[in-house]
Order: structure tokens, then sequence, then C-alpha cells
């Protein structure tokens, strides 16, 4: 030991520590726009002293490099990629669907739109032949008026289905993503179990997070950290995708023309219950928020038609005899809007004189039902503005939720990736820092809250502790 | 003298000097948002549509870091962080 030979070897040891650290060092330069990568540090520590004859002489450093990876803020990150994914889903079928109605920003009024349009053009059309019930171009007007009423109601039915099979295919997409993910994670976590079972795998554990993150992408997750350095990931309702070097396919299949998502060792149907993601989002709009729109259409379709059908059934027609149906409809309102049609191509169909008279008694109560309840007790102009209102209303939630969900990822990140350490310290600064942070904006929202509220008299104001 | 503008910037900028963590500029934003209501200027309906979602983002993204917050800091106060980062 106290040889030269010892003191150059000592020297030799710190040498090769120093190129370790420089190493690293580099490595995260030319790493830094590498995506997943995690960074690293050196780890310097000394190799045990010897004691000889009472003295003791120290034997080097070593170094060594440890990734800096906080496994809470990664899970926090990837929870909040899903909680984003969904929302920026659900956000872009919504768009889609105020596009369809001809909704944005410099929308005035429903009755500026295609259906808002078609209907006041019908009901127009019926005040003129009110004035004039024995002029057969006049009674033309209304055919192609309802003509195109019908046809105004079947366009939106088709174009929210083409949004619902559109989304279908999404399903398709996101689920091959998502098989071709769980694959590589679960051969990520043999190599991992395999060459590093009981500590940071470095390189690996970056590709394993960067799958990860992509998948959170796609589709709800838990991750569940297992023995040996594995990583069990199942779907947010509980199905397995991944259990250690084994990933479990997701499958889809087709149920009452609706793709359905299977998944977990049984294969067992997660559609109802798969929230998060990419998926998430499609399913959610998918799922419960375009038929809750179809329905609403269907039942203005069937509101409408069957009103005027009904009045028009209580006149006499062009040709003397009692009035039929004018628009052919389903017997429910379920399909009605994409069904809706007019029965007629013959303007004297229009039974324009009520029973007993010769003029125009019955046109006068077909054009009076413009602002009549035909649709439980609202007119169809107030039942339009408040279904077109529902959309935009759903809409602008949509989005202001997406951008908040974005500010809150990027937030995330920003923490994640400007980790410095993980020691109780450094932790318990960073906190404090977040907490204030925290306590700042929210005093910025409660007092904006509270300038608006005392000047709109709002009532109720929100407060955010 | 109305407001609203300076209000939805302000709220703007809060969203993203909380999404950056900009702890310093929060702090000034804080002073500028207190100034502004000792001000007794008047808050018109005008473009209400234009600050409301702005207030609800930055109401969302407060609810989540509330929750980010009592997760990071039930985790610190029992000292189970380093087992999560090992």
């Amino acid at each position: 030991m106290g040889s030269i030979t010892s003191l150059i070897d000592i020297a030799q040891q710190a040498l090769m520590a120093d190129q370790e650290a420089l190493n690293v060092t580099s490595n995260n330069v030319a790493n830094q726009n590498t995506a997943g990568y995690t960074r690293q540090v050196v780890n310097f520590q000394s190799v045990d002293a010897v004691t000889l004859s009472g003295s003791t002489f120290g034997s080097g450093v070593t170094a060594s490099a440890t990734s800096q990876r906080d496994r809470v803020l990664e899970q926090q990150v990837q929870q909040q990629t899903q909680t984003q994914a969904q929302s920026g889903a659900f956000e872009s079928a919504l768009q889609q669907v105020e596009n369809i109605f001809g909704l944005s920003s410099t929308t005035s009024s429903a009755s500026s739109t295609v259906l808002g349009t078609a209907i006041n053009s019908f009901f127009s059309s019926l005040t003129a032949l009110a004035s004039n019930p024995s002029d057969t171009a006049t009674r033309q007007n209304v055919l192609t008026a309802a003509n195109t009423l019908a046809g105004a109601f079947n366009s939106a039915s088709n174009q929210l289905a083409q949004v619902s099979t559109s989304l279908n295919q999404q399903v398709v997409g996101d689920v091959s993503q998502v098989n071709s993910l769980t694959k590589t994670i679960a051969s990520l976590n043999a190599q991992i179990t395999s060459s590093s079972p009981n500590a940071d795998a470095g390189a690996l554990e970056d590709q394993r997070q960067l799958a990860i993150a992509q998948l959170s992408k796609l589709v709800g997750l838990n991750q569940i950290s297992t023995e040996n350095n594995g990583i069990t990931l199942t779907t947010s309702s509980g199905a397995v995708l991944v259990s250690g070097s084994k990933s479990f396919p997701v499958s889809t299949t087709l149920v009452g023309g609706t793709i359905h998502i299977l998944a977990g060792v049984d294969g067992q149907d997660v559609t109802s219950n798969l929230t998060g993601g990419d998926l998430g989002g499609v399913l959610q709009a998918r799922d419960q928020q375009l038929p809750s729109y179809q329905n609403e259409l269907d039942s203005f379709a069937f509101g409408i038609g069957s009103a005027v059908n009904a009045q028009n059934e209580l006149g006499v027609d062009g040709n003397g005899n009692p009035g039929a149906a004018l628009f052919s409809l389903p017997p429910t309102p379920s399909g009605a809007a994409a069904l809706i049609a007019v029965a007629t191509t013959d303007p004297n169909a229009i039974a324009a004189a009520a029973p007993g008279e010769g003029s125009a008694g019955n046109a006068n109560v077909l054009a009076g039902l413009s602002s009549a309840g035909v649709m439980g007790g609202q007119t169809a102009s107030e039942f339009l503005a408040s279904f077109l209102g529902q959309i935009g209303s759903d809409a602008s939630a949509a989005t202001t939720n997406n951008s908040a969900q974005q500010a809150t990822l990027t937030q995330l990140t920003t923490q994640r990736d400007s980790l410095s350490g993980v020691s109780l310290d450094q932790e318990a600064a960073n906190l404090t820092q977040y907490q204030r942070a925290y306590q700042s904006a929210a005093q910025v929202f409660n007092i904006a809250n509270s300038i608006m509220a005392s000047a709109l008299n709002l009532g109720v104001q929100t407060t955010v502790t | 003298m109305m407001i609203n503008q300076t209000l939805i910037d302000i709220l703007d900028e809060t969203v993203e000097a909380l999404s950056n963590l900009d702890l310093e500029k929060l702090n000034a934003l804080e002073r500028r948002i207190v100034l502004l209501a000792e001000s007794n200027s008047n808050f018109a309906r005008d473009n209400i549509g234009l600050i409301l979602p702005k207030k609800r983002q930055l109401e969302i993204m407060l609810q989540n870091c509330h929750v980010n917050l009592d997760a990071l800091t039930r985790l610190h106060a029992r000292n189970m962080r380093n087992q999560w980062a090992q």
C-alpha cells in the first residue's frame, strides 16, 4: 500500500473517475434533445480505506452514473398526459359537430345556420301560401322548402353518423398503436429485469418510460411496479395490458355497427369503462355526446314533421280531398332526422284549405306552427337555438378544459425536467416553490372572481383555496 | 375605465406563469391584480364570453395543482419519495 505504485494507482482511479464524470456530462449534453432521455449524475464514492500497522491508507475513488428519475413526477406526468389526450380528442370531436351545424365564433344566431334558414324558409313559404293558396308556383315553393328542410335534417344526421364512423376508425388505429407499444414495453421489461433487477436501468428505463408516455396518450393506464424492476400496466378499468415480459393484445369487434374494445387476459369488453387517452376521449364523444345530439336532432325532425303532418291532415288539399301527411317519418323519433322526406311531389297535396271553406284557413294554421310549441312547449326556433346553444357550450367547455389540461401537463413536465436531485432538502425547496406559485395564482383567481362577481352580480362566488 | 382587457391579460399571463412555475412572474401578477381591484375601475359585461373561459381555465389548473401538490406533500411528509425514486 503506501508505495509509489499504490499512489499511482490511486491517481489513476481519480483520473478514471474524472473521465467518467466527463463522459456522463457529454452524454447529457449529447442527449439533451433525445425524447425520453433522463439526465444522469455522477456519484463519486471513495474506495474502502486499508489500515496497515496502525496507519490508514486511502484506496482512491470510483465514479458511477445514475439517472435522475423521479417516479412520482413521472407518474403524474403520465396521468396528466392521459387526461390531456382524452380532453384533446373530445374537443376535436365536438369541433367537428360544431362544423356540421355551421357553428363558429362568428355565428350570430341559430336562425343563420343551415337548419335555421331551412326552417324559416319553410314557414315563410307557408305564410306566402296563405296569401295565395291557389297559385301553383307558390304551392311548389312550399314543396321545395319542405325538401330543403328535410335535406338539412338528412345532411346533419348523415354528417353526425360520419363523425361516429371516423371515431370508430380512430379507435381501430389507436388499438393498433396500443398493441405495438405494449409489445415494446413487455420486451423492455424483460431486458431490464435481466440486466438491472435491483437498480436503475438507465437508457433501457428511459426507453420504457418513453413507450409508457406514448401509451398514455392513447389510453388511461394504471402502473404497478413489480419485483426485479418490472412494471405491470392495466387499463383504467383493470384489464391487463402488460405483465412482466408478456403483453396482452387489445382487439376490436363490431357490435351493432359500433367498434367495441376487448382487452385483458380473457379479452373482456372494456368499451364502456375505458377512460383516459385518445381512446377515452373518442369513446366519450362517440358513445355519450354524439348519441345525445343525434337523439335531439331526431326529436326535432320528428316534432316538426309530425306537427306539420297532423295539421295538413286536418285540411283539404288542392284537389278537394282530405289532406295527407306531407312528410314521411318513421313511427318513432329514432332515426327521424336521417329518414324524414317529403311524401309527395304533387303541389296540390298541400291542404291549404280548411274543411268547409275554399280558401287558406288551414295554410294560416300551418304557417302559425312557426310560433306554436311543437317541441314540448318550445317553438321550432326556440328548440333549435337551445340545441345549437348546447352544442356550442359543450364545445367551448371542452376547449377550455383541454387548454387547462395542456397547461397542467406543461407545468408537470417543467417540474419533472427541472429536477436537480432527489435529496429531501431539494425536494422540500421545490415543494415550497410549487406551493407559493399555487397560492399566488389562486390569489389572482380569487381577486379576478371578486372583481367580476361584484360587477356582474353573479351571486355566488367561487373560491379556490 | 373598463378593465376587461386588463383582466383578460392577467388571467392569460397567470395561466402561462403557472404552467412554467414562474414564481417571480406570479408574484408580480398578484401585485398587479391587487392594484387593479383597488382602482375602483368598472368591469363591463361586453366581452364576458371571452373572459369566462379564461377564468375557468385557471380554475381547472388550480384544481389540478391542488391535487398534485397534495400528492407530493403527502409523499414528502411521509418521507416516501426516496423509496419511489429508487
